[in-house]
């Protein structure tokens, strides 16, 4: 693409071509203004879609033989370990990365931190496909996903966790589909919808933060439910819901950072000057709501220690990972994130968030799959769990790529004031 | 109003503790179940020199599990020579005695406490010498269960069963002797074979199942 | 009498008849405390001193629920030294709801065998943890599953302290949760005990009301303190279970989990479940106002700017 951009081809962000007359088509628009043959030649001289490609031609019939041969056949996931790497990897860290939706949103429209709004349309794209695919995971790990609307409408048990947790995804994916339907309409050309949302957008963003706030927690306080069972270091009945709420903040701010930095690198073409020049203050003034989150995670996550005082367990093996999960995960990342605002080191940063992020999956792996069953045994993901959750991430890459090539998310339509006044 | 009412449930609590008083002194011994014979003659009579041996069965056929297992011919004779009644016939005092007689063989029922239900259960009868006169065959039956719920005056609520009975007797010695193998008494019939699933794991060497779930 | 008067008279007149008769079914201040629905439910009561590890219950659960055929025939005792991942003595899986397992604990001469199966709690974290509401605990105190509306999420083999549910992992299309449910349709609904109490040889599974046998226990333990240690297993772990447990070494050394606690599994989640409510209503109160904060400047000046112009027009 950045050659076709290079030569002078430009892609396709407004309704009517150069000269202002003929609309594009779809087949245009999802074409990005180019004709097939060169549309394929671009696709196939990126080496990524090699790659991804190889991914999908091992990891697709693993997934198709899931749904014929049971989910025994593809995981390690047991009687003792009920839940493996899809939950673990595809819900329990999906989700927090993708807290960014209702962070940003709220900044923006609530706050009127205006000023983020550059960025605001990929948080909530980031939202709003981590929770998509975290449903997408879901799908994979229960048992009968065909019943997937059993608790909405079926059979209910309100007073489960678990019941939170599924209303609540399934309320705010909504909301989040929602909110981005500006982007699309404009894409489309429609204006209606735009409006309409528009006038909603405070009503929405709040139930956002309602349903962020409590379905991050719940995910917390599903392993509530394992007081036996998960290490006490990561365990705490009282603070737990607390911890996955706390870190899901810097997880969804530090989740923007990185997609925007392989933004940037990666399809600078795609990008406006308003979102290429105003990245870097952006990034810092994301930096800044990572320490805030992070200091308050790391005195909790002290205070839970101290509440249920769990000392001891900090001299043992377990103790030991515990102190390497909580410096790499947040203590590192709090210090270079200082520096790095301080000093401007925009670079610097973008290299801390990815570490934040590192630091959260452990995290939750650690709660769902490592330190679940610590008196018992480990659990070692089977090779084709591991493939699937690979190539079912592969997926997320090329949706969220495949949408941040045509909506208007990291550049600002251009014509749609014009096609207002046409119209 | 208050005073009247402290005065009378004073008068009717006072009448009925004198009228229990009575019922009480009256009949320290309660009725014994239907059907037990209660030679109450024996108390006062010369014992009849009867040695207990004669009395006793020779065999009893154990068939409580016939669906499972062939009924099982006990040898009552001669595990009463061999091991002497005490070892199973709890409430018993064994006698050195070789010529000892049923009707000082019991000890607790002169407990009064025991004479309180049991007096002249056991001597001069054999009729509450069977371990079934206790031990309940049914004991999980609804109708049992019941039973024991509705009689508060029943002391032995936690009585095991006839089955349970006999194992625990029996398997204490048997572990040690070696012989504790189910089989080593009962024979299995073919239900019994297959309610224990001798067939499984040959039809096909690989397990099906391993024990982790995956 | 004089006070009663007066506080019916304070009741009627202040709050109405229907109010004062909500307000007499006060409920006992220590709500928060549970000690179970120990009146009405059966119970099993676990002799562990008089197993023999004949594995009785186990045929016989095998042809009471139409399990499958096992691995070895249930006369094979080689069993007991069969070991799984991890070094673990034999559990419950898809197919076996009840496992006997062997210890040797140094104080005894005799081996020691424990029967493990559901333990059929008086408040079931598989229950509580469950979203389509699959779980039921029956008045007879049976914990029944219902595979019709189970979705697969296996939230309940999480919740469950004694890993006791099993799933079907190896079916494709019908995979459920398997576990032991007392025999209720068949047996126990009918007032019959399970069918492994029936088929105990040496009665080590005495069933009766969960009062009745809980009684039992402590009474066999204070008949015989020689032989047993002064524990019920079951009366009070996780809220109390239906099958209690007596017996004669430590709990810990033949496998019971003695890190349960007695509170039962949702006074665990009960914290977060409170918070809930709190954010549905105070968020968007709070939030709205935080939103009035922070453009409040932007409507001030649009006040300004409406003000200035109706100035202007007039």
């Amino acid at each position: 693409m950045k050659r076709y951009t290079a030569k002078g081809k430009i892609p396709v962000a407004s309704l009517t071509n150069e000269d202002g007359k003929t609309r594009y088509t779809i087949v245009n628009k999802l074409l990005l203004g180019l004709s097939i043959r060169e549309y394929i030649i671009q696709a196939l001289r990126n080496p990524m879609n090699w790659l991804l490609c190889a991914i999908f031609a091992v990891g697709f019939p693993m997934l198709i033989g899931r749904f014929f041969n049971g989910l025994g056949s593809v995981t390690h996931a047991s009687y003792d370990y009920p839940w493996g790497l899809f939950l673990g990897v595809g819900l329990f860290a999906m989700v927090p990365m993708s807290a960014s939706g209702f962070m940003l949103g709220t900044t923006v429209e609530l706050f009127g931190r205006k000023d983020f709004k550059p960025i605001e349309r990929l948080a909530l794209l980031n939202g709003l496909l981590g929770y998509f695919f975290a449903v997408v995971f879901l799908l994979v790990d229960l048992g009968q996903p065909w019943r997937l609307v059993y608790p909405m409408f079926v059979s209910l048990g309100p007073a489960a966790v678990l019941f939170l947790v599924a209303w609540h995804v399934a309320t705010y994916l909504s909301v989040q589909v929602v909110e981005l339907v500006p982007a699309f309409s404009e894409w489309m050309g429609w204006v209606k919808p735009k409006v309409v949302v528009k006038s909603m957008i405070l009503g929405l963003t709040v139930a956002g933060i309602i349903l962020s706030t409590l379905h991050q927690g719940a995910l917390g306080a599903l392993f509530n439910y394992a007081p036996g069972k998960v290490h006490p270091l990561w365990y705490s009945a009282p603070f737990l819901w607390f911890h996955f709420l706390c870190s899901s903040i810097f997880a969804g701010l530090s989740m923007v950072i990185v997609v925007s930095t392989i933004c940037k690198r990666t399809m600078a073409w795609r990008c406006d000057a308003n979102f290429l020049d105003n990245l870097d203050e952006i990034t810092f003034g994301l930096a800044k709501g990572c320490v805030m989150a992070l200091s308050t995670y790391l005195i909790i996550k002290i205070i839970a220690i101290a509440h249920d005082s769990d000392w001891y367990y900090l001299l043992t093996g377990w103790g030991a990972w515990f102190l390497f999960e909580l410096i790499i995960g947040t203590i590192i990342p709090l210090v270079l994130f200082t520096f790095g605002i301080k000093n401007r080191m925009a670079g610097l940063i973008r290299f801390t968030a990815l570490i934040t992020l590192f630091g959260i999956v452990l995290n939750r792996l650690n709660t769902s799959l490592f330190t679940f069953n610590w008196k018992l045994y480990q659990e070692i993901p089977h090779i084709k769990e591991v493939m699937i959750t690979i190539t079912l991430y592969a997926v997320f890459i090329v949706t969220y790529r495949f949408i941040l090539y045509r909506l208007p998310i990291l550049y600002t339509w251009q014509s749609s004031e014009k096609v207002k006044e046409e119209a | 109003m208050k005073a009247f009412l402290k005065w009378f449930f004073t008068y009717i609590t006072a009448f009925f503790f004198i009228f229990y008083f009575f019922q009480s002194a009256n009949g320290l011994q309660s009725t014994p179940p239907e059907g037990i014979k209660v030679d109450q003659s024996q108390e006062d009579a010369p014992a009849p020199k009867v040695h207990i041996h004669d009395l006793m069965p020779q065999m009893v056929v154990l068939d409580s599990m016939a669906n499972l297992y062939e009924p099982v011919e006990f040898d009552h004779e001669m595990h009463a020579v061999e091991v002497g009644c005490a070892k199973c016939h709890h409430h018993i005092v064994e006698h050195t005695d070789q010529n000892c007689t049923i009707h000082n063989v019991v000890d607790q029922t002169n407990d009064p406490f025991c004479a309180r239900c049991h007096k002249g259960w056991f001597p001069g009868s054999l009729d509450k010498a069977k371990c079934k006169d206790c031990h309940s065959p049914d004991r999980f039956t609804a109708d049992y269960l019941n039973e024991i719920e509705k009689d508060k005056d029943i002391y032995h609520r936690d009585n095991i069963g006839l089955m349970g009975a006999y194992h625990n007797q029996c398997m204490r010695c048997h572990v040690e002797e070696g012989i504790g193998g189910c089989q080593d008494c009962h024979v299995r019939t073919e239900t019994g074979d297959k309610e224990f699933r001798t067939d499984a794991g040959s039809s096909d060497g690989t397990k099906k199942s391993s024990k982790d779930g995956h | 009498m004089k006070s009663l008067n007066r506080r019916n008279f304070l009741k009627s007149g202040f709050a109405g008849g229907a109010l004062a008769a909500f307000l007499g079914r006060e409920k006992p201040a220590q709500a928060r405390e549970f000690s179970g629905y120990t009146n009405k439910g059966t119970g099993v009561l676990v002799d562990l001193s008089r197993c023999v590890g004949c594995r009785s219950c186990e045929a016989a659960c095998n042809r009471e629920q139409n399990l499958p055929e096992p691995d070895v025939p249930f006369d094979d005792f080689s069993i007991f030294d069969m070991e799984r991942h991890g070094g673990l003595k034999r559990r419950t899986s898809e197919g076996v709801f009840t496992v006997v397992n062997r210890y040797n604990p140094e104080e005894l001469d005799h081996p020691l065998f424990r029967k493990f199966q559901c333990n059929h709690c008086e408040e079931p974290a598989c229950l509580t943890s469950c979203f389509v509401n699959a779980y039921t605990k029956t008045p007879e105190g049976a914990v029944m599953y219902n595979p019709k509306v189970c979705v697969g999420c296996r939230n309940c083999m999480i919740a469950c302290p004694f890993y006791v549910p099993a799933y079907s992992y190896s079916k494709a299309f019908n995979p459920i949760v398997e576990k032991c449910i007392m025999c209720y349709p068949t047996r126990l609904k009918f007032g019959k005990p399970p069918a492994c109490v029936e088929a105990c040889p040496t009665e080590a599974l005495t069933f009766g009301s969960r009062v009745n046998v809980l009684k039992f226990a402590k009474e066999r333990i204070r008949q015989h303190p020689d032989i047993f240690v002064d524990h019920v297993y079951g009366e009070k772990e996780v809220g109390g279970t239906a099958w209690l447990y007596i017996s004669p070494v430590d709990f810990k050394k033949i496998g019971f989990d003695m890190n349960l606690g007695h509170e039962p599994i949702i006074n665990y989640v009960k914290s977060f479940l409170a918070t809930v409510p709190m954010v549905l209503t105070i968020w968007p109160a709070l939030f709205a106002g935080f939103y009035r904060l922070a453009n409040r400047k932007d409507g001030l000046e649009k006040e300004k700017n409406e003000g200035a112009r109706e100035e202007s027009q007039s």
